[in-house]
């Protein structure tokens, strides 16, 4: 069983903080990614829970034991994590087996221990046939292998990854990411990723931090943070999203030309979302308003179309001036300048809660 | 049709009849001028050896000749000892201030890294001059104090051996191996010793397992260097090796020029010389091509190492080779400079400086040889600069039909010891027609063969990191090839031009193997003058002479820092 917790981590470089009094706690087997923009302080925080950095404030637990506070730092090598870096720095002197098995030898395990378990990690990684090779013979996904079976073999209690996939086109980014999973699966460890990539993040995570600027914005697991953000930037920055500025007033939320039931909450200002996929367009004749319990109808117009292929992506305008994006399957075409009703299900129309108590904040 | 005539063909010349393709005459011009620099000289080396020297025709009689003597073999085999062992004191002065510098929190780095560059900085030869003072067997300050101190008569430290001989290159020469393995140190990723040392290895087995495997290839490649700048010198051994009666391969070769002159002998004893030189350089590509390099991704962040205790003893490690190379080789020069008499105690009554009056105003020779010097030095730098970085931008753009082999030649004389090309330059313009012996443009001529591949190699790396677009952007805009050059690639490349000019200032205001032969008392420099002082016994002026050299040199390299950045003197390339 294995518990990491972060307490009021803070890294400050100067007046300038890095990392802002985050905390938050890893079960056993989790896998928790660490999302946010470069320069959000994700890195720092995985630094500082390898052991490369020392805290300007707060402390590290594992297994309730501090291994990092302001007073001291464990050193990397007894902290018995391990970690998968940008650039995998596999070591270019050492053969893949040499590599992987370099953690058991720092264990001092005896050499057949070594090398049976080498075997068997190389085995799962599907590299057991390139073992005496040098990096530099093979391909860039196999390196990527020698790294994640490097960071297992030792089965460390807490396993790093700092944005692994960054350097990969496409098609690697996949495989890579899929055999992460994979190894998460087999061997259960206890896992901390750090990513900028949202999509990355929600395929992998059982939970997801959203960090901005140090601290942590939303911790959530991946369907809660899409379809529950509760920041501003939460919702901004996972998926794309329409933002309406409103009030809430006697139990509904009202907005610039239409309104909608609350579940409830304090009366005052309001920023709700509604992603892009949410919205449906029908096209407006003269005639007869539609209606549909739970849907809400609203008359807009195209102003501007792209096609991407999957879909397109609408802009709209409200007759308020309210702009909107809107995206629609393929075989549906409204042309720029087309009358449209934007049918919206009220449900799909979020709060994002933190919104009024932050404005009075600041 | 008459009309038609006129006009219409008159506009198809313009469009269409090709413009004189001016770039054929530019190849062909330094196509031409490679072969008296390099082509001519150079071959000089195959055809004498080969040839019977009196009769002409082909003959193996020369190599027969060379390599049944045991005195030359025995030449050939002090030069590979003395090699070896300067390799193995470089790397042990080198490796561990390197790894200082590079990778650690120890204290003092930046002194460390000017004690190396003032290693660089101070030519062989005085360094050589400074530790015959020092440490020579009888009147050396280092043995007089050891005789004061216990009373022994046998002195302590003799630099007159083969030992002193490879102990005072390997003071000069270790900042090779700093500049490579430096270069080898910071190129390895951070991440490289993070992922060991979160896989548990501690500092020290992350010092030995990672880091020093890693920069293994760039530092073998740079013992290699050292090796061939060793077997190549003649200065120093001059200096030591003669008094201590042993020769080397250098010193062997000046005896063919004695009377009478054996050219053909010292052209075919030179050959084994260039052939270790071809292959060393070989392999030294070899291993930095296999380099250490991260194999993938992007480094992060370096950081320097926490060692601890360690620290102190790398400083104190510092602080030595700083004394060594730099201070004590200096504070005698000095100290010399203004003495009336050196073997005296450096008391108020010995001190004068009749000896800066003797060599600025009073010895002819000496202010000759100093003027001579720095003419040669000047042109040497301007014709390097200035044809480098022709050849560099025409081979890089590939704007002249087959330009690699112009970078072929003119990289060639890399291959060739100084003290070789300088018998090369001898036997093809000393003698008639030409008749160049003893003018200051045959050493002209000849540093800049020896010196262009330094300024093209590091002119071609400034030229390939320009975009090609920035010149196109010209044309499009209406300006010609060379007004791209003169007003884009010139000045954004300004750095990249006076770093190779005060560089190749440097080390021409003291070279002296490429020198040797072509040197008659009326363009003597102060390298060459250097030797004769040193066998006549004045080290007072000589030492005047060379505080004057490292006072100007010293100038030149803190006026470049000033403007390219502290480390331009010690960048790889």
């Amino acid at each position: 069983m294995t518990t990491l917790q972060l307490r009021g981590l803070t890294k400050a470089y100067g007046a300038f903080k890095a990392v802002d009094d985050l905390s938050l706690t890893l079960r056993d087997g989790e896998f928790l990614s660490l999302l946010g923009p470069s320069g959000c302080g994700k890195t720092t925080t995985l630094r500082m829970i390898a052991g490369f950095i020392t805290p300007t404030e707060g402390t590290i637990l594992l297994d309730g034991e501090e291994i990092s506070s302001p007073s001291g730092v464990v050193p990397p090598e007894r902290r018995q994590m391990s970690m998968i870096f940008q650039s995998y720095a596999i070591w270019p002197n050492m053969t893949v087996a040499q590599n992987v098995g370099f953690g058991l030898r720092m264990k001092k395990l005896p050499k057949d221990e070594i090398a049976r378990q080498t075997a068997e990690v190389l085995r799962v990684v599907q590299l057991d046939h390139l073992a005496g090779r040098y990096p530099a013979e093979l391909s860039g996904g196999q390196q990527q292998r020698v790294a994640l079976a490097r960071a297992v073999a030792l089965q460390p209690k807490v396993m790093l990854l700092d944005e692994p996939l960054s350097n990969l086109d496409a098609n690697l980014r996949e495989d890579m990411r899929s055999e992460i999973k994979r190894m998460h699966t087999e061997f259960g460890i206890t896992t901390v990723y750090v990513t900028h990539d949202q999509a990355e993040a929600m395929a992998i995570s059982d939970r997801i931090a959203v960090i901005n600027a140090g601290r942590i914005e939303q911790l959530d697991t991946p369907h809660r943070l899409y379809s529950r953000p509760t920041t501003r930037f939460a919702a901004e920055f996972i998926g794309r999203t329409n933002l309406l500025e409103g009030r809430r007033q006697s139990g509904r939320m009202v907005f610039d030309g239409f309104d909608v039931p609350s579940s409830g909450g304090a009366d005052g200002a309001l920023l709700a979302s509604v992603r892009p996929q949410n919205l449906r367009l029908l096209p407006r004749r003269d005639g007869a308003v539609p209606s549909e319990p739970g849907m809400l109808f609203l008359p807009g117009r195209v102003t501007e179309r792209i096609f991407l292929g999957e879909r397109w992506d609408y802009g709209l305008t409200l007759a308020s001036g309210t702009g909107l994006r809107a995206a629609g399957p393929p075989e549906e075409d409204f042309a720029t300048g087309s009358e449209v009703w934007i049918a919206v299900p009220e449900a799909a129309i979020i709060p994002v809660e933190d919104e009024p108590m932050r404005e009075a904040a600041e | 049709m008459t009309e038609q005539a006129t006009t219409i063909p008159g506009e198809r010349t313009r469009r269409r009849a090709p413009r004189f393709d001016w770039t054929f005459v530019v190849f062909a011009l330094l196509a031409l001028l490679l072969v008296v620099l390099v082509v001519s000289p150079l071959s000089r080396l195959v055809i004498e050896s080969f040839t019977h020297p009196k009769e002409g025709g082909f003959t193996l009689q020369n190599f027969v000749d060379v390599f049944t003597r045991q005195r030359y073999l025995t030449a050939y085999w002090h030069t590979l000892q003395l090699a070896g062992v300067t390799v193995a004191m470089s790397v042990f002065m080198a490796l561990p201030m390197a790894f200082a510098v590079s990778r650690t929190d120890t204290p003092g780095r930046g002194m460390m890294f000017f004690a190396v560059l003032g290693a660089f900085i101070i030519p062989p030869f005085l360094g050589a001059i400074g530790w015959i003072l020092l440490a020579g067997p009888n009147a050396g300050w280092i043995n007089r104090l050891w005789e004061g101190l216990t009373g022994y008569e046998e002195p302590l430290v003799n630099i007159f051996s083969m030992w002193g001989l490879a102990f005072v290159i390997a003071l000069n020469v270790f900042p090779l191996i700093f500049i490579f393995a430096t270069s080898a140190f910071d190129l390895i990723s951070s991440e490289m010793e993070e992922a060991a040392a979160i896989h548990g290895a501690g500092p020290l087995r992350t010092t030995w397992l990672i880091t020093l495997p890693l920069a293994l290839p760039a530092v073998l490649g740079a013992c290699m260097l050292v090796f061939l700048e060793t077997i190549a010198l003649y200065g120093t051994p001059a200096l030591i090796a003669i008094p201590a009666r042993f020769n080397v391969a250098t010193t062997q070769l000046t005896t063919f020029f004695e009377y009478p002159a054996r050219i053909e002998l010292a052209m075919a004893f030179s050959v084994p010389l260039v052939l270790v030189t071809i292959v060393l350089l070989a392999a030294q590509r070899l291993m930095l091509r296999g380099g250490t390099v991260a194999v993938s991704g992007k480094g992060g962040a370096r950081e320097p190492m926490k060692i601890g205790r360690w620290r102190y003893v790398l400083l104190a490690h510092g602080i030595l080779v700083m004394l060594l190379a730099v201070v004590l080789p200096a504070v005698i020069l000095v100290t010399t400079s203004f003495s009336v008499a050196w073997a005296k105690p450096f008391t108020f009554d010995n001190m004068t400086l009749q000896n800066f009056h003797e060599i600025l105003f009073e010895q002819q020779t000496v202010r000759d040889a100093i003027w001579n010097t720095y003419k040669v030095a000047f042109s040497g730098a301007t014709i390097c600069t200035v044809l480098g970085f022709m050849i560099a931008y025409m081979v890089i753009r590939k704007m002249v039909p087959m330009a690699s082999i112009l970078a072929f030649l003119t990289v060639s004389p890399v291959a060739v010891p100084g003290i070789v090309l300088a018998i090369c330059f001898y036997a093809a313009y000393a003698g008639p027609p030409l008749s160049m012996y003893g003018s200051s443009l045959l050493l002209i001529v000849a540093f800049v063969t020896r010196f262009l591949p330094i300024a093209f190699v590091s002119l071609s790396s400034g030229v390939r990191s320009m975009n090609p677009e920035l010149e196109e952007a010209v044309r499009i805009h209406g300006g010609g090839r060379f007004r791209a050059l003169t007003e884009v690639v010139a000045p954004v490349l300004k750095k990249n031009l006076l770093g190779v000019w005060i560089l190749v200032f440097v080390i021409c205001s003291r070279e002296l193997s490429t020198a040797i032969f072509l040197s008659s008392h009326n363009n003597r420099v102060i390298s060459i003058l250097t030797l004769d002082l040193s066998e006549q016994g004045e080290y007072e002026n000589l030492a005047a002479m060379g505080v004057l050299l490292l006072v100007i040199t010293t100038a030149v390299v803190a006026i470049g820092m000033r403007f390219l950045g502290r480390d331009f003197m010690l960048r790889r390339n």
